[in-house]
């Protein structure tokens, strides 16, 4: 099936960013087609049950109801491409049916999701993301396990402890790579943005509360267990990232959540051709937008998460921009129009994005943590690639960058196209070699023209346009 | 949440419809639900999200389909797989 109405706002993500440009762009008369891998509208942020009354809390969840709002959802993009100012999206509907979009007028909400560390026995069942922990939690009520650890860095490590907590699990500890000290030394100028600070009081309170221990200045640097996980091995360590000597320690435990922060979905900017740049506070490939939101490519825009990690609050602000922008672009609206609605607007974004810089700065992930690896830790969880093949590949096969390495020993390869080891093997094949990441390196890593697996039947009986 | 007849390795047993196979199969006791292609070891659910594609299962004789994001219908045969599984 293809869709030629090329005058319809389409919308790729119904997370926080693309609910709030769509609720924006229904204000104004315009007919939107909002496209979400998730079987239900809030992202990652606002993810709920069958039976949750967080719709009655967000205004945006309810747009999906709108006549003017054509909503997809269990619908991936699984290919796209941009030509001529016209954005063609290759839709995979419940994994059985294919439908093709072509659109001049885009909005980006793709996201993101947990970026992980490679450390030894991370493979073993039971080492979840934080982020997967609380997606079983909050989307399945389903516990992973009995006794956790949550671990990593980020406000986002509270939250997923006290859903655990609330729910009746045993949490044997919290660890925290940060230490209080850096949070009062870069947190301590900010004004409470959006009652941020208001929610990590209320976890913490709880957390202090339920007696979990908590670990500050440390990280899980090893994971055991035969056939799924028995315990974790926590140590004290430097801000480089280093353990310190003799600061050791087991923790029993059948599930780990551990989480370093959260890395942006650019499968589909890149896969269109967006520009894409480094954001140096924590070293993520985002894309590349202006004040109005605007990518490289004219009628595209991104908001949210794949613009830089934020946090919601600034993701629906950044939706709102987003989405006047286009609209004044593309004539739906005039020009007074579009500045009535944005008055405010930019004012509001720089103070989240302030806040939001603080939090990368205080949660920074040095590159010390290739010191916890092994020659036999698997770095590739995929195709099972060691840090010692890609060591090797260095030494004896004179690789000095991610491609070569990749090449060579299939690292980032596999199923998930390198999106979990992508930016880890990028690092520690420049850590091996001297040298810092460069954008190159990490733009290969988030290169997929094929972004989500497709029955090939379905791509022999589909459409001829491809 | 309604109950539906699904196929768990050949077996047929009772699960709640729309729930994740994902979550399903770590309720029934399945922490792995495949080993891997080369090691032979044992991998479960890990980003939970769609991301990662560990939480491989045999779906209806479909192979590695992700677990996590496969939701329960009536009737569904569901399987853990060694290593790559086979095509039915």
């Amino acid at each position: 099936m293809s869709d030629e109405n090329t005058e319809q706002v389409v919308i790729v993500g119904a997370g926080p960013a693309g609910l709030s440009a769509a609720r924006l762009l229904v204000s104004i008369g315009a007919r939107v087609l909002l496209i979400d891998s998730g079987e239900r509208p809030g992202g990652q942020y606002w993810r709920h049950g069958a039976n949750s009354s967080l719709p009655e809390k967000h205004d945006e969840l309810r747009i999906i109801a709108d006549p003017n709002v054509e909503y997809l959802p269990g619908t991936n993009v699984w290919t796209a491409t941009y030509l001529n100012g016209i954005s063609t999206l290759h839709l995979l509907i419940d994994r059985n049916r294919e439908r093709m979009v072509k659109t001049r007028m885009l909005i980006l909400a793709t996201g993101a999701y947990d970026r992980s560390l490679p450390f030894p026995g991370w493979d073993t069942p039971g080492v979840m993301t934080a982020g997967g922990v609380q997606a079983l939690l909050k989307g399945q009520s389903t516990l992973a396990g009995k006794e956790f650890v949550v671990a990593g860095t980020g406000p986002f490590l509270l939250p997923v402890a006290v859903g655990l907590i609330t729910a009746g699990a045993k949490v044997n500890a919290i660890v925290e790579a940060s230490t209080p000290t850096v949070w009062l030394t870069k947190l301590g100028g900010l004004t409470r943005t959006d009652g941020k600070i208001g929610d990590f009081a209320t976890f913490q309170k709880i957390i202090m509360k339920s007696k979990v221990k908590m670990h500050h200045g440390s990280a899980v640097v090893a994971a055991h267990g035969a056939d799924s996980l028995e315990r974790v091995t926590v140590a004290k360590i430097d801000r480089q990232f280093k353990i310190k000597r003799g600061s050791q320690k087991q923790i029993a435990c059948d599930v780990l959540a551990v989480g370093w922060g959260f890395t942006p979905d650019l499968s589909l900017a890149e896969a269109l051709g967006a520009r894409n740049r480094i954001e140096p506070r924590d070293g993520s490939l985002v894309v590349d937008v202006d004040i109005h939101q605007a990518t490289s490519l004219p009628g595209v825009y991104a908001a949210g998460e794949s613009t830089g990690i934020g946090g919601s609050g600034l993701a629906l602000t950044e939706g709102r921009i987003a989405a006047i922008a286009l609209a004044r672009d593309f004539s739906l609206i005039d020009s007074v129009t579009s500045k009535e609605l944005m008055v405010g607007l930019g004012e509001k974004r720089r103070k989240q994005q302030s806040f939001a810089n603080a939090l990368l700065d205080v949660y920074r992930v040095s590159n010390g943590w290739t010191t916890w690896l092994k020659p036999d830790t698997i770095l590739c969880r995929c195709e099972e690639t060691t840090v010692g093949d890609i060591r090797e590949s260095i030494s004896g096969l004179a690789v000095s960058d991610a491609r070569n390495a990749k090449l060579l020993t299939r690292a980032g390869m596999g199923l998930c196209q390198g999106r979990v080891c992508g930016r880890a093997v990028s690092e520690l094949v420049a850590d091996e070699c001297g040298r810092e990441v460069s954008l190159k390196e990490l733009r290969g890593g988030a290169k997929r023209p094929v972004i989500t697996p497709i029955p090939l039947g379905l791509l022999a009986e589909g459409n001829a346009d491809l | 949440m309604i109950e539906v007849r699904v196929f768990l390795n050949g077996e047929p047993v009772q699960a709640p419809a729309g729930q994740s196979v994902g979550a399903f199969l770590l309720t029934a006791g399945h922490r792995a639900t495949r080993t891997t292609r080369f090691g032979g070891k044992p991998r479960g659910m890990f980003c939970g999200i769609g991301i990662c594609f560990d939480c491989l299962v045999t779906i209806d004789g479909a192979t590695n389909q992700r677990a996590c994001v496969t939701r329960i219908v009536e009737g569904m045969k569901i399987k853990t797989q060694d290593g790559s599984g086979e095509f039915e």
